[in-house]
């Protein structure tokens, strides 16, 4: 794991008295999904609506590709760009449209940097709620006694997080993770592990 | 009640009777606007200096203002004659501008040694160390002539809403209450009633001399209709309500006073002004409430334009027996009522402060807020709707604290049986969350209609309404995420509209059908059950139509 060696010091075999969490990183990686796929097209691909904003979305080189690379044939996509207003998918090739979409959104959105600019806000950045792990099954004297909900604003850290979350560099994430939590107070650390992350954006 | 606390009580009294804000009066002392909020809410102490300067601006004796909140405007009013006879600060004429005859001039009356311990009147002679009138006839002669009637004057402050739920101050009755001036000012013993003089009421308090040249009483600020005055000062945050309304002047400014580009434009930035008051109005809050907690399963969306599995019991009935009566051909004169802001009051509601947690006791903790997993119980009144809205699958259901809450008032009431807890995700809450930015909404919504600025009215409407439709998982609020929030507050609306039909129905109206989510039909005089208007919580009859008849 990486981060300071400061990071993990305080936490032995995480879990050894029934503490329930995740690591920060991966706290951080869920939120980023989530603002990602909390945008875009809103109708679902079920819905003739939805199917169709979706193909006309992936009508590029880039999207069919995307396409071919989820697996559909090369005659299904010429058949589909034809005219994308009658068609009836598959539910598997549905699927897949679905998963082409959201592969070119997600690369668009980072290519275009709105992911950071949204992030970014303006310099502002963004306030994040630390919620610390779930203790309740804890025995009361191995129970680390101050850990609270924490809210922060949080800059400077976003362009960071996106590159390495987009090349899903988790090594890198702990890293930032570290740096977000340094500056909570003397026992930062208590909150490598959380319980859930949220993000205002 | 010490000292500092009826002089709290007076302030706020002389505020109200002066139709003052907070920062009118701050203007008048020479503070600001926050420290007269301070001081009046117990965070700061009033001084003795700050109790001249007070007697200053009202123009009252020092004494007076320590008497008590009934004396004080007694004695602004003139009807009461102040403790201190001619003791006016210096360099305030002792006769301002007055609206009443003057009174019978005071310095021909010999020099008095103190209320007559009989009818309180100043009384010349004393009987054994108390001041007194030597008879009767002295006692009904000794009220003072320029006594003019007061209560025509209409000084009886108008508030809007005969349902105010304020704290009810001495002001609200203009002149004294009878019991405030028993305890509050000092009687005299064994004080005999004389014929009461032609005053409004029959408990004299027992003053000073003669009443001083009557004081001019202060005009009211807003130039609101006759009849619409403010509510009491201190009821709403000052900076607030002056957010709202800067922010319409400035809006309309920028338009250059076009309305109808303003109005686009405010409701263009409803949300993120709603969230700045939001923000603003928790500065000072005893909870920091969680905006983003991790969303529990039975809250996430099923799809991003779909709802999830919380049932808020949007009320959906129709009186089946009047309507059957109606096909039969019984006319019935039925009137569509309309609430006001539904889900501006709905906003008091008890909101859940942190993420929530599973409690499986099966027990509510009236101190937690949440969503319950509950099987409700058998609802067979027909003549009433059902609390849970119309459900038609037996079973278990997810519903919010609102309806449960509700649920548990029906069951209290002896309406139904309570309902079964399963499971509960809750959390600590507390009822005042929202309630300063309400109070806020509330104030700049009364003072629009007053002044009739139908931009203000659109304005705090589309921030209310886009607040709670927003604090879900919306992509339009990316400030707040709490769907918990939202089901708590729209069950609420929709609770208060059922408590509504239950209060028609006690009161012996007939209710005819509940639906959306303010809208309320009865059979009846329904004037003498809820007031009319356009405020938080009067009703507006939206039509009537007959029901039944001949085709």
């Amino acid at each position: 794991m990486a981060g300071s060696p400061d990071l993990w010091s305080r936490w032995g075999e995480f879990g050894k008295f029934n503490t329930r969490g995740m690591k920060g990183g991966e706290a951080l990686i869920l939120e980023l999904n989530r603002i990602v796929y909390s945008s875009g097209i809103a109708s679902p691909v079920t819905s003739r609506r939805g199917l169709a904003a979706r193909l006309r979305y992936l009508d590029s080189a880039a999207g069919r590709a995307a396409l071919r690379e989820q697996g559909v044939s090369a005659r299904t996509i010429r058949a589909w760009m034809r005219t994308p207003g009658k068609i009836t998918p598959t539910p598997a090739n549905r699927e897949r449209i679905d998963s082409a979409y959201w592969h070119r959104r997600r690369e668009n959105l980072i290519r275009s940097g709105w992911l950071k600019r949204h992030l970014d806000n303006d310099g502002r950045g963004r306030r994040m709620e630390i919620y610390p792990v779930d203790q309740s099954q804890v025995p009361a004297e191995r129970a680390r006694p101050t850990l609270q909900q924490r809210s922060i604003t949080v800059r400077y850290i976003w362009s960071d997080l996106i590159d390495a979350w987009a090349t899903q560099d988790a090594d890198t994430i702990d890293e930032i993770w570290d740096d977000v939590i340094s500056d909570l107070d003397s026992d930062y650390n208590a909150y490598a592990h959380v319980s859930s992350i949220g993000i205002g954006a | 009640m010490g000292v500092e606390e009826i002089l709290r009580l007076t302030i706020a009294a002389l505020m109200a009777q002066a139709g003052e804000r907070q920062s009118d009066l701050a203007a008048g002392l020479g503070l600001s606007q926050a420290q007269v909020s301070r001081k009046q809410g117990g965070g700061a102490h009033w001084s003795l200096e700050d109790v001249d300067r007070l007697a200053a601006h009202y123009r009252l004796p020092v004494l007076d203002l320590l008497a008590g909140p009934t004396h004080a405007v007694g004695v602004l009013h003139g009807a009461t004659p102040p403790l201190q006879p001619g003791a006016l600060v210096p360099g305030i004429p002792a006769v301002p501008p007055v609206r009443l005859p003057a009174p019978a001039a005071p310095a021909a009356m010999p020099p008095t040694l103190g209320p007559c311990v009989l009818c309180g009147q100043p009384a010349v002679e004393d009987v054994d160390g108390f001041p007194q009138h030597l008879s009767a006839e002295e006692c009904a002669a000794a009220v003072p002539a320029d006594r003019s009637p007061l209560a025509p004057e209409g000084e009886v402050l108008p508030l809007v809403g005969a349902g105010e739920s304020l704290p009810l101050l001495a002001s609200d009755a203009a002149l004294p209450l009878v019991p405030e001036g028993e305890t509050l000012a000092p009687m005299p013993p064994a004080v005999q009633r004389q014929e009461p003089p032609a005053r409004p009421t029959s408990d004299p308090e027992p003053v000073g001399a003669a009443p001083v040249a009557a004081v001019k009483p202060t005009v009211p600020a807003a130039p609101g209709p006759a009849g619409l005055r403010r509510s009491t000062p201190g009821y709403a945050s000052g900076t607030l309500v002056e957010q709202i309304s800067g922010r319409v002047h400035e809006v309309l400014a920028a338009c250059s006073g076009d309305m109808e580009a303003a109005q686009a434009e405010l409701i263009k930035r409803a949300i993120p002004d709603v969230m700045t008051l939001l923000k603003a109005s928790r500065v000072a809050g005893r909870y920091e409430h969680s905006e983003f907690p991790p969303t529990q399963e039975i809250l996430r969306k099923k799809s991003q334009k779909g709802a999830d599995e919380i049932w808020e019991g949007r009320p959906k009935w129709r009186n089946s027996e009047i309507f059957a009566a109606a096909k039969r051909g019984e006319e019935t004169e039925v009137t569509a009522l309309d609430m006001n802001a539904a889900y501006l009051s709905a906003m008091k509601a008890w909101l859940p402060i942190g993420q929530l947690r599973e409690d499986t006791s099966g027990i509510h903790d009236p101190r937690k807020a949440g969503v319950h997993l509950i099987t409700p119980a058998a609802w067979d009144h027909t003549t009433l709707p059902n609390p849970l809205g119309n459900r038609m699958e037996p079973g278990e259901l997810w519903v919010s604290e609102s309806t449960l809450r509700l649920l548990l008032d029906c069951a209290r009431q002896g309406l139904a049986d309570a309902p079964v807890i399963h499971r509960s995700l809750v959390s600590g809450a507390s009822e005042a969350l929202l309630e300063k930015l309400r109070r806020a909404l509330a104030e700049a919504r009364k003072t629009a209609l007053a002044e009739n600025d139908e931009l203000t009215v659109a304005y705090v409407k589309a921030m209310y309404s886009k607040f709670v439709s927003t604090i879900g998982e919306s992509s339009a609020n990316r400030e707040i995420r709490r769907p918990d929030w939202m089901h708590i507050i729209r069950a609420k609306a929709f609770a208060n509209l059922w408590m509504k039909a239950h209060k028609a129905h006690k009161a012996g109206l007939h209710v005819v059908e509940i639906s959306g989510t303010d809208e309320l039909h009865v059979a009846g005089d329904w004037r003498t059950v809820f007031p009319e208007g356009r405020d938080l919580n009067q009703v507006k009859e939206k039509n009537t139509y007959i029901l039944g008849g001949k085709r």
